[in-house]
């Protein structure tokens, strides 16, 4: 592949990996919010419990 | 060191040299070399991001910090978390959608070329310099504790990571990093079993011993912009400097976009959201069970060894005097530690306890100062020891063969973090200058060679930085200082990017406005800590921009 023409070309939309499969495309435009939610939700849960336990740990153990 | 400890070194360097040469057969063209022909899953691109940030510091100097500090550098992650999230819905179906090889490359198609190679050249510069930090913290520890010359430990971390970086390219970095980030889990585990087995008292009353240190506290709700590690310090200047750091600098950006796919990219990101935490965590927690663990055994005055000779050389009677006031003073200290963890929490025998062994733990580190006092008039080097606390403890009282498993422990995570810089490096030089302002019309065959030699090039430069940051004390001061005046602008420019109204000349004015506002502000008020830098910076940039956008349309734009 001419990589300087690919480089310019990508600008005007065009792709610099021309021999990528069709289903990578589709995941990529369709970027499937529903599971990432889904996901979000759960890093949002384990920060808050270990967050948590970071408090009760600080407040049981706290210089007296 | 025992050979047994030796032979787990020297298996593990042999080891990923030849996976990474194994790794090279088959690419032919940038694309593989680069970006692994956006084929990787996500769980290695997201052990690779964590690996990537993970470096030989965070190993031994975050060990120290909590030993000596407790838990409240945690505070500085609380940002990251929802920076992953918000790049997963921004910067990454951005920079994917973009079909870029650098995040650099997306702002002159937002913007302009001067925008693209400016925020590329920082980049450079700062990972460029900070690559040979990276190398230099533990070649400085390593040569202090072994005896062996800085040179020499630079090379044996260094020559083994440009060898496989420079053959295998991202497919070498990417499974050499999910290897090492097993390796370093591994051997923090071990040394967590260890100290809970070899600390006399239970976890309960080690917890006890160092709650009543004030090592087990955590947050500090306190909107104090002198202090550096506040809650909101962490959650609102680490959100934007985590954003900053995994949004647009190349070292992360290009692990992203070597996965298969927006959801894999996005994946990748938020298992650092998930793991991030409770990893540092666990790595702070094994410092304070160091500290506990020294409460029960003799600790060394001086953590340093070479500082330790040195002054026991030039003056033995000042050293041995420090040393008589610093056994009684640990004698004190251990009878109030055997009170404190042999006691029931809150109440008044519990208090009595802890108050004791609070004003013996004072006397201890009163000591301590005037030895490092000592050590820094004897020797003119700078004498802060944290970085050495986990080394020394490792060597004299690790079982053997952990000792060599934490040594390779310790290399993987320099030789994860530089070889992923190296190879961001290389990946910028060649498509953001050398391809775009040199020979834009180069074949993937000149290409692929051109990015091994800048790889080799960026290699040397990191080792001879390493070597002088690690005599210079104040160079990786300077590095760092010299980053933090720029991150922050560079997120600034990427948010302005994705702000439609915002226009090419405008936001390359704004950049230089923002970096000028950092430095005003790091100058005006030095003692202003450097989390909120990145929060001055992006928002300036972003501010800036809009209203220059605002006023003076650019014609131009494409």
């Amino acid at each position: 592949m001419d990589a300087g023409r690919a480089d310019r070309t990508a600008g005007e939309g065009g792709h610099l990996n021309e021999s990528r499969s069709a289903p990578d495309e589709a995941a990529e435009k369709a970027g499937n919010p529903a599971p990432f939610r889904r996901t979000l939700v759960l890093v949002m849960l384990v920060q808050v419990v270990t967050l948590v336990l970071l408090w009760l740990l600080q407040n049981q153990f706290r210089p007296s | 060191m025992h050979w047994i400890n030796w032979v787990i070194i020297g298996v593990y360097l042999a080891y990923f040299v030849a996976d990474g040469v194994r790794r090279a057969r088959g690419t032919t063209e940038i694309e593989g070399y680069f970006l692994a022909n956006r084929s990787l899953p996500w769980w290695a691109v997201g052990l690779s991001v964590m690996a990537t940030q993970l470096s030989a510091v965070t190993m031994i100097g975050t060990t120290g910090q909590g030993a000596t500090d407790g838990m409240r550098f945690l505070q500085f992650y609380f940002g990251l978390p929802l920076a992953m999230v918000i790049l997963g819905v921004t910067i990454v179906p951005f920079l994917r959608g973009a079909r870029v090889f650098t995040a650099y490359e997306y702002l002159e198609k937002r913007f302009n070329a001067p925008t693209r190679s400016l925020t590329a050249f920082l980049f450079l510069c700062s990972r460029g310099m900070s690559c040979g930090a990276i190398l230099a913290a533990p070649a400085v520890v390593f040569s202090a504790v072994f005896g062996w010359s800085v040179p020499a430990t630079v090379t044996l971390i260094g020559v083994p990571t440009i060898i496989y970086t420079m053959i295998g390219g991202v497919q070498a970095v990417t499974w050499a990093d999910v290897k090492q980030m097993f390796l370093i889990v591994f051997a923090l585990s071990a040394i967590v079993i260890v100290l809970l087995v070899r600390i006399p008292v239970s976890p309960g009353g080690a917890l006890h011993i160092a709650g009543a240190a004030g090592r087990l506290k955590t947050f500090d709700f306190s909107f104090n912009l002198h202090e550096t590690y506040t809650f909101w310090s962490g959650l609102i200047g680490g959100l934007f400097l985590m954003l900053s750091y995994f949004g647009t600098d190349q070292s992360q950006v290009q692990r992203y976009l070597s996965a298969r796919s927006v959801p894999e990219a996005r994946t990748s990101l938020l298992m650092s959201a998930y793991w991030k935490i409770p990893l540092q965590a666990m790595i702070l927690m094994i410092g304070i069970l160091i500290f506990v663990f020294y409460v029960f055994q003799r600790p060394p005055l001086l953590y340093n060894p070479a500082h330790e000779s040195a002054v026991r050389a030039a003056a033995p009677a000042d050293l041995a005097a420090l040393e008589s006031r610093y056994d009684a003073a640990l004698t004190s200290r251990l009878a109030a530690a055997s009170m404190v963890a042999g006691t029931k929490r809150h109440t008044p025998a519990s208090h009595e306890a802890e108050s004791a062994f609070r004003a013996a733990e004072s006397d201890v580190n009163e000591l301590r100062t005037a030895a490092l006092k000592l050590a820094g008039d004897v020797t003119h080097e700078g004498t802060r020891d944290v970085n050495y606390i986990i080394p020394r403890f490792v060597l004299t009282q690790l079982p053997l063969g952990m000792a060599g498993i934490f040594i390779a422990a310790v290399m993987a995570a320099a030789m994860s973090s530089i070889a992923a810089e190296l190879n961001s490096l290389s990946t910028s030089t060649v498509v953001d200058f050398y391809r775009r302002w040199y020979r834009p019309e180069e074949t993937d065959e000149n290409l692929l060679r051109v990015s091994r030699i800048a790889t080799l090039v960026w290699g040397i430069i990191a080792c001879v930085v390493a070597t002088y940051a690690a005599t210079l004390g104040s160079l990786i001061e300077v590095v760092n200082r010299f980053g933090s005046y720029f991150y922050g602008s560079i997120l600034g420019i990427f948010v302005l990017a994705m702000i439609p109204m915002a226009r090419a000349w405008p936001a390359f004015i704004a950049m230089i406005a923002g970096m000028s506002a950092v430095a005003a502000v790091s100058y005006g008020a030095p003692s202003i800590s450097f989390l909120w830098h990145n929060v001055v910076g992006a928002l300036t940039v972003v501010v800036v921009g809009v209203f220059l956008s605002a006023i003076a349309p650019d014609r131009n734009r494409a």
